[in-house]
């Protein structure tokens, strides 16, 4: 029997174990009552009858035959299974029986067999098979005690594979028995998994195929069998799946989170970022430490703005620490920058003394300006450093001066404080002293220049970015600085440059005649100087030079008045406009013929760029602003225009044809027939005035046919109104439909509610002109119109 | 542009079963009513036209979507 049943199809070893088990335990009797109904009958029929051996052999015998054929052979139909699920059960008894004193627990045998049968089964039919193998065992287990075979034997075959199916079909149907299968069969199956060594690595395999199957559609003996390999796959799965989760995104996220920090690094410190890149997206803390090894260590800002300013404001930096000290503190780093400033204040004793006198008077209004801007500063100490510069000596003695203190570290504090004070600085020359500002306009333009020529690329850039982001975090710093820059952007955004090449090139001798000439224009220079750094060092000074000599007289003269006006007038728009100003500036001054070219422009009209400037930087608010609102406008539309969009193409899409054929008999038709104005019956209202509301409305394209509709539509709904009105006046006891009915009729209906207000939407649909009449107004006079009844 | 519905046509309308009078200006306040319903019948049949994915709203949409809007408005 093992062997011939080794060889026997998985069903035969369902059979057996059906046989074997229910001797086992009860379980699987109820189960296999539970499961199908037929196989209750026969069960109960099976059971009664007393088991034969010789015939339940010879029984188990041709059911391995005729299994093996089932097993090839798709199920039979379900018709057939009531007769061979019962001759079935016999079988299945008789094979249980015989088998259940082999070693293989009855258990393990029908898991193997539901593995594989259910294999085979869903090779011809899917889940029939899952159920027939539960059946199977169902039946061979409930018919373990039923031995009696009778000649059915023959039916056998026919019976092993219907009633396995069926059995398995009931048996699934049947939920509760399942759990109660579930425990017991796994403390067999545990014993069962070493037994049957063909059939375990088989049943193994069913068994996963049958739990991915889908666990409704198994049996209940399937389920019970499954559970204990369930347990261990289901485990597998969620250990692989988490695994699976686990790594693969935080490889990924980790890139991510490197590259973006890495581009932030980038953004801000530009030689940082070239380091932060040869250290590769390893670590964040390479960053932090590349970083703090390139730059000052002290505040990040710091540290992108020393960059920078190392460079670009030596000397600036040094006179103006002495006198921003007592600037406003505002900022964290502006305070470490002055104070870095004022360190190295004590190494320009000279300049010094010059300087604090001047420094004092733009401390004053550094505290007013430099509230929180760090560009501010920087501004400041270009006036400063220029100031310094102006009171010591006029140009040479200045400029070696100046030079000395650029090669002084420049602490990317002092960077932010230069423009800051630059821009102070310009303020309160223009408003109270004239001469000196001129000074120390032409000091910091001096200095500036002399900054910028030292500037590097990537300090510029640096600077660049900080002002930007000094501007993007100010907004309102100083409206005067702002206004100075933004007004020496306009005037001299793209002379300051070449001004300041000239300054930084030319000798003293030059430069003394362009400070003189650019009094007028310093101021808008020098607080464009922080700005136009950048651009300075990019430009070539001694070509520049010449030609800003030109320039200067030019600018000067025209510019003198202007730009005090521009910037009054200019400073609240100043800040914006100063970082379009800087763009544009190092836009245009990129290149020495630009810078050439910028000044000839500015020459001939020194007053008209300032306007324009003005009126750009106006406009580009502006237009920075509507195109805010505009988005903000346009997003619910934009929204039905993807709409529109969308089925735009379908419109396209429309053949012309279709167009053309349109068009093409309705004249033909027309035209034969008489005009007649007939009134169409019934028409509600007047056809123009419903499509055109309903177009209105629609927004999109509308059938001109579908009026009839609408009029109908229209018309139940006015003979639902009429009645609704005359309801409600009813209800209040009137004969009249006064307003408050409808009102209370569209409240009903929903159109009005505690949002949307009556009056709302009378604003909001109906024209002027009934408005009035609706909407109460008071006027003067006492009066409210419409009249109110009182 | 709004336009201007034939008050006396919703008078008219306002009045059809008996003889029951209406009251001053209370035609307007059916004229926004009417207004209304022909926006959500738009509106409806718009979006089911875009279902279809035609921007053009044709007779069946309408058709589609009036019994539900009558049903809804009725009060």
């Amino acid at each position: 029997m093992d062997s011939v049943e080794e060889d026997v199809s998985a069903r035969v070893l369902l059979r057996n174990v059906l046989h074997s088990e229910p001797a086992r335990s009860p379980v699987t009797r109820s189960v296999a009552r539970n499961a199908t109904v037929s196989l209750v009958r026969r069960s109960s029929r099976v059971r009664n009858t007393p088991g034969n051996e010789s015939p339940q052999v010879a029984l188990r015998k041709k059911l391995k035959q005729k299994l093996h054929e089932s097993a090839t052979q798709s199920p039979l139909p379900p018709s057939k299974r009531p007769r061979s699920q019962g001759r079935a059960v016999k079988t299945p008894a008789v094979a249980s029986s015989s088998l259940y004193d082999e070693d293989i627990t009855p258990r393990g045998l029908l898991r193997g067999i539901i593995q594989t049968e259910a294999e085979a089964s869903l090779l011809l039919s899917g889940q029939p098979a899952v159920p027939e193998a539960n059946q199977q065992i169902v039946e061979t287990s409930l018919h373990s005690n039923r031995q009696s075979e009778g000649p059915s034997g023959l039916e056998l075959p026919d019976l092993v594979t219907e009633p396995l199916s069926t059995v398995i079909r009931g048996m699934s149907r049947r939920r509760p028995p399942p759990t109660f299968n579930v425990s017991a069969f796994e403390r067999q199956l545990d014993q069962q998994t070493g037994e049957e060594e063909n059939d375990v690595t088989q049943e193994n395999t069913e068994e996963t195929v049958e739990q991915d199957l889908s666990a409704g559609c198994k049996s209940v003996l399937s389920l019970t069998l499954k559970t204990p390999f369930m347990n261990v796959q289901s485990e597998r799965v969620g250990l692989r799946r988490k695994a699976a989760t686990r790594r693969q995104p935080s490889v990924d996220a980790f890139d991510e989170a490197v590259q973006k920090r890495f581009e932030r690094h980038c953004n801000q410190d530009y030689t940082v970022v070239q380091d932060g890149k040869t250290l590769g997206d390893s670590d964040w803390q390479k960053f932090t430490l590349g970083l703090s090894n390139v730059t000052m260590p002290d505040l990040t800002t710091d540290i992108v703005m020393s960059n920078t300013e190392l460079y670009l404001q030596p000397t600036v930096s040094a006179s103006v620490l002495k006198d921003d000290d007592d600037g406003p503190p505002e900022v964290g780093r502006c305070e470490d920058g002055k104070a870095y400033e004022t360190n190295r204040m004590g190494g320009e004793h000279q300049e010094e003394q010059v300087v604090d006198d001047f420094q004092d008077k733009l401390n004053e209004h550094l505290s007013k300006v430099c509230e929180t801007e760090p560009e501010p500063f920087q501004e400041m100490e270009d006036p400063e450093t220029v100031s310094q510069i102006q009171e010591e000596k006029e140009g040479l003695d200045v400029i070696p001066s100046s030079q000395e203190n650029e090669p002084v570290s420049l602490s990317p504090e002092e960077l932010p404080f230069a423009p800051t004070q630059a821009m102070t600085e310009p303020v309160p020359q223009i408003q109270e002293h004239e001469g000196k500002v001129s000074d120390i306009q032409e000091s910091e333009v001096e200095k500036s220049e002399m900054r910028e020529s030292e500037e590097e690329l990537p300090s510029q850039v640096l600077e660049r970015i900080t002002r930007r982001a000094y501007h993007s975090e100010g907004g309102a710093v100083v409206a005067g600085i702002t206004a100075r820059g933004r007004s020496t952007k306009s005037l001299g955004a793209e002379q300051y440059p070449t001004e300041l090449q000239s300054f930084t090139n030319a000798s003293a001798a030059e430069e003394l005649p362009h400070l003189h000439e650019e009094p007028n224009i310093s101021p808008a220079s020098a607080s464009t100087s922080p700005t136009m750094k950048p651009y300075l060092s990019e430009m070539h000074q001694t070509s520049l030079a010449e030609v800003q000599v030109d320039e200067v007289e030019d600018h000067t003269e025209g510019n003198t008045s202007k730009p005090f006006e521009m910037h009054q007038t200019s400073l609240a728009e100043v800040q914006d406009d100063e970082v379009k100003g800087v763009t544009q500036g190092d836009n245009s001054m990129s290149e020495d013929e630009n810078i050439v070219t910028s000044p000839g422009h500015h020459s001939p009209t020194p007053d008209l760029p300032a306007d324009e400037e003005e009126q750009q930087e106006e406009d580009d608010e502006e237009d920075a602003h509507s195109e805010g609102s505009e988005e903000l406008s346009m997003q619910t539309p934009a929204f039905i225009r993807q709409r529109k969009e969308v089925p735009t193409p379908g419109t396209l899409r429309t053949p012309t044809v279709l167009k053309v054929l349109n068009t093409g008999p309705a004249p033909k038709v027309v035209k034969p027939r008489p005009r007649q104005k007939t009134r169409p019956a019934s028409h509600v209202l007047p056809k123009s005035y419903v499509m055109s509301v309903f177009k209105h409305f629609a927004k999109t394209k509308v059938a001109s046919d579908v009026y009839p509709v609408i009029n109908e539509i229209l018309q139940k709904y006015f003979d639902r109104l009429a009645d609704d009105l005359e309801a409600y006046s009813a209800h209040a006891k009137r004969k009249t439909i006064e307003i408050e009915d409808v009102e209370l009729l569209m409240r009903r209906q929903g159109f009005v509610t505690d949002s949307a207000p009556v009056n709302v939407l009378i604003e909001k649909f109906l024209p002027l002109e009934y408005r009035k009449l609706l909407i109460p107004v008071a006027t003067s006079g006492n009066k409210v119109i419409p009249n109110q009844r009182r | 542009m709004s336009k201007k519905a034939p008050r006396a046509v919703l008078k008219s309308h306002m009045r059809k079963k008996s003889d029951i009078r209406v009251g001053k200006n209370a035609d307007l306040m059916v004229q926004l009513n009417l207004l209304l319903v022909l926006h959500r019948l738009a509106e409806e049949s718009r979006l089911k036209a875009f279902e279809e994915k035609t921007a053009t709203i044709k007779v069946h949409h309408v058709k589609a979507v009036a019994k539900k809007l009558l049903k809804s408005t009725r009060g």
